[in-house]
């Protein structure tokens, strides 16, 4: 069925100003849509009333024809990790179930701003602790294209969102493949920020020095609009960044004049047949558009997961410690069981007498990890590589076993530490319908080429353009 | 009991030193929380919300500099904030940020004493216990939590209490001629811990050999919030322990507090095996590089410290020990004083005494109020113009070789005249005064 | 076999005595997995904690009336509070 939320951010910006449709009409199809599917999917926590949404599409409509922001008068929604006064910011855990927002984060403010509508906060793997969104006490959050397989996670509440068709964009927030995983089970586009691009004010943190903040939507043309909006320096997140915004939704038109390498560990066994198959027909379709593929070398690929599950762990055991239940909140007990080995894990590996073997062989191990991508970069412009291993998987498969959940991560644990951005992008669909992705991987600040390449790609496919039968 | 036994106390000192900056250390809530209404000076950042970030602020760090490079202290040109961790209802985080691998300021030396470092964290919450429906509760207020806080340690170098104390108020003199903070230990802007333990010296006295290893133990001496009480309590944990060495007991490491009614040492918290804080580098704080430039620039806003002032104002102005003191103590008084003194640099003592025993600097805001004042009160009533015109040639004609001496080169005479001109006048003629109609006399007006 | 129940302590979480086999049995087979990380020889290599270039981030002392919280809204989450406080059982000293 056609919808209005189909269009690209581009066309709905368009579309409201020459009064084909009004603002009030869209956030009135999310409202329904999000009815349709948040029950069958889990993917909500809470929505905003329907009365404070109508009344800001209102006033939005009053005013579109002053304001040239794209964003303006649209519907979105956030994963429930980003505090916005008016709120609940749960986490999706049992230990904030009631905790009402005190301030807004940055990205917040930064969208609304710009004139987002905040429809609703999205469920999740509750302090991101997951890769499945099944580690919460709202429900497991489930794929849209077969309601028995996981959407992935930890930002799996948000894909869906986009991926129904509910909202034009999410907020969605990566620490070790949090966009990017359930962006490609729900066959829709997300981008992983460099470290300090995006502010992570108002955040709630998991890994601090791995955080990112980021777009997922329907293409990546959608996401530089967004990143147009959210990005830049601020004075409350004293990790962002100087660098000035680039222009990435015209940067995103130039053509493709990239060398693009293949790293020859990363399709190897392990990697499902279907999933390497779409991929390298994506890389065909690269060179086709004029980039140069060239096989290259990762060398530590096999320690991503073991280096992520020190560091990951070490900070979110130090990030949890001020829930205590007495400035908000409940008790530490609420904890769910996969989050409590989290904590457990880290604090192991910061207590004395393991921090030198744990910790610091792992930040140690960091510093190779960032030589290894600065050398990776110095012969090539980005590199593609898998996102998840497997197609989706049932429900229940992962979060019953921590290994086999850890080693789910093993594409997209390397990034985060080395502070890299990473677009994932649709590449094609199982024979059994289900999405397959990629992502497509760069040095600090190249969001503008990935970007580039992701349009690019996009215009030439239409992977992007479909959207499951719920 | 076992004869002959010397022991050697030893102390290490850390001092806690609340900044008197605007507004705190990693946010930008007003740092002076005396007197305020429970948790109405709190943010995101303070009360340890779920998504909140630090970001240093600067004066703190440089004040923080400041004050280790007046110690002496040498200052990390690579430094990094870390977190501590632990579980306390006023630690908002569950952790506190401080600094462990890398402070600001180490190994200085001050007096003899090594300062083994100076370095930058936040404040606690304030809790207060009490009772509600009675039933006992503690009570938290955020108002103090992330406040700027200097910590200071020393090297165990302290083997006697006045050593102690002298060294404490003359660092209190040092951070308020800096202005950092009012350091203050009845409002908890200076907080002091003495650890103390007693090493035996061997069954002869008067070796004069220095020990080798530090005693295997310590007792920490806490929320003592005088210096009178510091004494007290150090001499007499001092005696305890000694005591107990002597008796062949085991001393318990814990943290003991004074007890002035008891005038004992009472123990507050046992220390069981060392707290396992985990630090690791802060990742929310990038880190802070201090350049050679950057340590000039501190350095050069170090002002004259109190012991330099002390031997200053001994050459310059001859003043008594205890004056000098009193003065220096007070680096207003000190400034007020010598401003005073540059006016009427041969008031000085007159100036000194007036401000010391009579607080007349009280009631002049400005030193040149003072000054005229003093003026006023030391003038003495001089002889009348013609008296001493009289005089003057009544002396020129009494002694005329004397006139003749002076007419052919012998300028010193002068004084002899003037003496006689003085003796009719009984000492009241203006020397002045005199001197100038004298002169003119002479040169033939 | 590590000491589940110290690290427990320590990061204040509880386990209980019925769950305690399981978790240990689990926290062993992941630091079993993590400890590939000791495979690497970085002997002379100094860590990373943070992987921007940045330093000297820092803020004048100036306050900040935008982000000040009201009592109210201090108080807001708090499942106990009194006369401005936020309260807890007593502490022990």
């Amino acid at each position: 069925m056609k919808q209005l939320i189909d269009k690209s951010i581009k066309e709905l910006a368009v579309g409201l100003r020459n009064g084909d449709f009004s603002s009030v009409d869209l956030v009135s199809e999310s409202i329904a849509r999000i009815n349709e599917i948040k029950t069958k999917t889990n993917s909500f926590i809470s929505t905003v009333s329907n009365e404070l949404v109508l009344n800001s599409a209102k006033e939005k409509d009053k005013n579109i024809k002053n304001v040239d922001n794209p964003l303006y008068g649209l519907p979105f929604t956030m994963k429930d990790i980003y505090q916005a006064k008016g709120t609940r910011t749960t986490s999706g855990s049992n230990v904030l179930i009631d905790y009402q927002s005190q301030y807004d984060s940055t990205v917040y403010k930064k969208v609304k701003d710009a004139g987002g509508i905040l429809l609703g906060k999205n469920n999740l793997d509750a302090w991101g602790h997951g890769g499945s969104s099944e580690n919460n006490d709202i429900g497991p959050v489930k794929n849209p294209y077969n309601l028995e397989l996981s959407a992935g996670g930890s930002s799996g509440g948000p894909a869906v969102s986009v991926a129904t068709r509910c909202v034009p964009y999410s907020i969605g927030e990566d620490t070790g493949g949090s966009i990017r995983n359930p962006s490609s089970w729900c066959g829709i586009t997300g981008l992983k920020v460099t470290y300090g691009r995006v502010s992570r004010y108002g955040a709630i943190a998991y890994a601090s020095s791995f955080d990112t903040v980021g777009p997922m939507a329907k293409t990546a043309e959608d996401c530089a609009y967004i990143l147009e909006n959210i990005a830049g320096y601020d004075p409350y997140d004293g990790n962002t960044s100087n660098i000035e915004v680039p222009k990435y939704s015209e940067i995103i038109n130039n053509k493709l004049d990239y060398t693009i390498g293949v790293p020859k560990e990363f399709f190897v066994k392990g990697l499902d047949k279907e999933v390497e198959t779409s991929i390298q027909n994506a890389v065909k379709e690269l060179k086709k558009l004029g980039c140069k593929i060239k096989e290259v070398s990762f060398p530590l690929f096999d320690f991503g997961v073991a280096l992520y599950y020190i560091i990951a762990p070490s900070e979110t055991s130090s990030n949890l410690g001020r829930y205590d239940g007495i400035r908000y909140g409940n008790g530490r007990d609420k904890f769910t069981e996969e989050t409590k080995r989290r904590i457990l894990i880290g604090t192991y590996s910061l207590s004395s007498g393991y921090y030198d073997e744990y910790y610091n062989q792992a930040q140690k191990a960091r510093t190779v990890l960032i030589e290894t991508y600065n050398n990776i970069f110095k012969s090539c412009d980005a590199i593609i590589s898998p996102v998840s291993p497997t197609l989706p998987i049932k429900i229940g498969e992962l979060i019953n076993d921590p290994i086999k959940n850890y080693l789910a991560d093993i594409y997209t644990v390397t990034q985060n530490p080395a502070g890299v951005p990473s677009l994932a992008i649709p590449t094609g669909f199982s024979k059994n319908n289900l999405p397959i992705g990629m992502q497509i991987v760069g040095p600090h600040f190249s969001e503008d080429k990935l970007l580039n390449i992701g349009h690019q790609f996009q215009l030439v496919t239409k992977y992007h353009e479909i959207k499951p039968n719920i | 009991m076992k004869l002959n036994q010397t022991y050697k106390p030893v102390i290490g000192l850390e001092v806690h030193i609340e900044l008197a900056t605007n507004s705190k250390m990693f946010c930008g809530c007003p740092a002076d929380h005396f007197g305020k209404k429970p948790n109405t000076q709190t943010c995101p950042v303070c009360l340890g919300l779920p998504g909140a970030l630090p970001v240093p602020n600067k004066k703190a760090i440089d004040w923080c500099i400041m004050l280790g490079l007046a110690l002496g202290c040498k200052i990390n040109k690579y430094s990094t904030f870390d977190r501590k961790h632990y579980f306390y209802p006023d630690l908002p985080k569950g952790y506190q940020i401080s600094q462990y691998d890398d402070p600001f300021c180490y190994e200085g030396k001050f007096e003899d004493i090594r300062i083994r470092r100076v370095h930058m964290e936040e404040d606690t919450a304030k809790l207060q216990h009490t009772e509600v429906n009675r039933k006992k509760v503690s009570l938290i207020d955020f108002n103090r939590s992330g406040v700027p806080l200097v910590e200071l340690v020393t090297e165990p170098d302290f083997s006697d209490v006045d050593e102690v104390i002298l060294f404490l108020q003359e660092l209190q003199k040092i951070i308020r001629y800096l202005g950092i903070s009012t350091a203050d230990m009845e409002k908890g802007s200076m907080r002091l811990e003495a650890n103390i333990s007693l090493l035996l010296l061997g069954s002869e006295p008067n070796t004069g050999s220095e020990p080798v290893t530090l005693p295997n133990y310590k007792v920490e001496l806490k929320n003592i919030n005088s210096f009178r009480f510091l004494k007290k309590a150090m001499l007499y944990e001092i005696e305890r322990q000694k005591d107990l060495l002597s008796n062949n007991k085991k001393i318990v490491q814990e943290t003991r507090g004074w007890n002035e009614a008891r005038s004992a040492t009472v123990s507050q918290r046992i220390k069981e095996e060392a707290m396992d804080y985990r630090y690791f580098p802060e990742p929310d704080i990038p880190p802070i590089e201090v350049s050679d430039k950057d340590i000039k620039i501190l350095s050069d806003k170090v002002p004259e410290l109190p012991q330099t002032k002390r031997e200053r104002f001994l050459e310059q102005y001859n003043l008594s020990k205890e004056y000098i003191e009193i003065l220096v103590s007070d680096l207003t008084k000190a400034n007020y004083f010598e401003e005073a003194s540059k006016l009427s640099p041969d008031m000085a003592k007159t100036i000194a005494n007036a401000m010391i025993n009579q607080n007349l600097d009280k009631s002049y805001p400005e030193p040149a109020g003072l000054v005229k004042k003093l003026v006023e009160l030391t003038k003495t009533d001089f002889s009348p113009t013609p008296e001493v015109g009289l005089a003057i040639k009544s002396v020129l004609v009494e002694n005329p070789e004397v006139v003749k001496s002076y007419q052919n080169g012998k300028g010193q005479v002068v004084g002899f005249l003037i003496g006689q001109v003085q003796k009719i006048l009984n000492g009241k003629g203006d020397p002045k005064q005199i001197n100038t109609i004298l002169l003119g006399k002479l040169h033939g007006n | 076999m590590t000491d589940v129940k110290k690290i427990a302590k320590l990061a204040k979480i509880e386990i209980l005595p019925k769950h305690l086999k399981k978790f240990s049995d689990e926290f062993d087979s992941i630091v079993k997995l993590v400890s590939k990380i000791q495979e690497l020889n970085l002997k002379d290599i100094k860590g990373t904690s943070n992987s921007t270039n940045l330093k000297n981030v820092t803020r004048e002392d100036a306050i900040d009336t935008n982000r000040i919280l009201s009592q109210e809204d201090a108080l807001k989450n708090a499942k106990r509070v009194h006369n401005g406080y936020f309260v807890v059982d007593a502490i022990l000293e």
